[in-house]
């Protein structure tokens, strides 16, 4: 099963990761979370997404989310709603 | 009626931890900065002494066959008491650095519901503010006196990095080109409006 090193920009702070091409991305949500410090956040309170701004769904696998060697994921909190 | 001048800000939080804090953040923007340019988020200052961060963010704006970059917002952060307050951003003009309102909305979608503009006028300050929790102008709203910025901090609300991306998806990624309305009625000639066109969020990053 094929690694990958990934980094992951948690609110700024880069974490780097591994993964295997049929892991979830929740697992890597928690994973990077638990790293940052931050294991007890729910992993809906955030959204991971790609450089170019594209949301991904955290049910998807590593390789279905088309994620590759040396990628940079972003990890944010999700905005409340104002108004 | 002219405002009247803002009251002297109290020390609450000694400088070096605000600074320590914001020293943080702008190392980590350092380590990310090659990304961050990618996405058009450019570093115009980071000032320890004054706890100042100000970022332009760029956008591509197809002009016929041309992509012209266009600084869809600027802005400035200040970090006094951080964080037992909240960042306090402005908008700003990056030559001079005063303040002004930018050239595009701050569009977004609250559960899927109709997209609408989070840019408003603050009723104190009298200038655009993002109604975002995280940002000191949100929650000194009197309509968001409620939602206190304590229960925001721990989720990275103020950092440096969230409030870009949550500007960067409302005012920059959304950009897609440029609009041109041409007005003519009877008796009241031509008029010719021209304007930055923002579009679907959800559909421009499917095509990512």
């Amino acid at each position: 099963m094929k690694s990958i090193d990934v980094v992951v920009v948690v609110s700024g702070v880069p974490r780097p990761a591994t993964v295997t091409e049929n892991e979830k991305l929740h697992k890597l949500v928690k994973e990077v979370l638990r790293a940052s410090g931050d294991s007890g956040r729910e992993i809906g309170e955030f959204e991971l997404r790609t450089e170019g701004g594209a949301l991904l769904a955290l049910d998807l696998t590593v390789h279905e989310a088309g994620i590759s060697e040396g990628q940079t994921l972003f990890l944010n909190p999700r905005a409340g709603a104002g108004g | 009626m002219p405002l009247a001048e803002p009251a002297p800000t109290p020390l609450l939080v000694p400088l070096r931890v605000s600074r320590a804090k914001l020293k943080a953040e702008l190392d980590n923007w350092a380590a990310n900065a090659q990304a961050y340019r990618r996405r058009g988020w450019i570093l115009l200052d980071g000032n320890l002494d004054d706890l100042r961060v100000e970022v332009g963010f760029v956008s591509l704006v197809a002009l016929g066959e041309q992509q012209i970059p266009f600084l869809s917002a600027a802005v400035r952060l200040t970090y006094e008491n951080y964080d037992l307050w909240p960042p306090s951003l402005t908008f700003i003009e990056p030559r001079s650095g005063n303040p002004a309102p930018p050239p595009v909305q701050a569009i977004e979608r609250v559960d899927g519901g109709e997209p609408r503009n989070a840019l408003l006028l603050h009723p104190v300050t009298r200038r655009p503010f993002l109604c975002l929790p995280g940002l000191r102008e949100y929650h000194s709203h009197p309509q968001h006196s409620g939602d206190d910025w304590l229960l925001h901090r721990a989720e990275g609300a103020g950092r440096v990095a969230v409030i870009c991306d949550r500007i960067w998806r409302r005012m920059v990624l959304n950009v897609v080109g440029v609009q041109m309305n041409l007005l003519s009625v009877p008796g009241m000639g031509v008029q010719l409006n021209i304007g930055i066109a923002q579009g679907d969020l959800n559909a421009q990053v499917q095509q990512a």
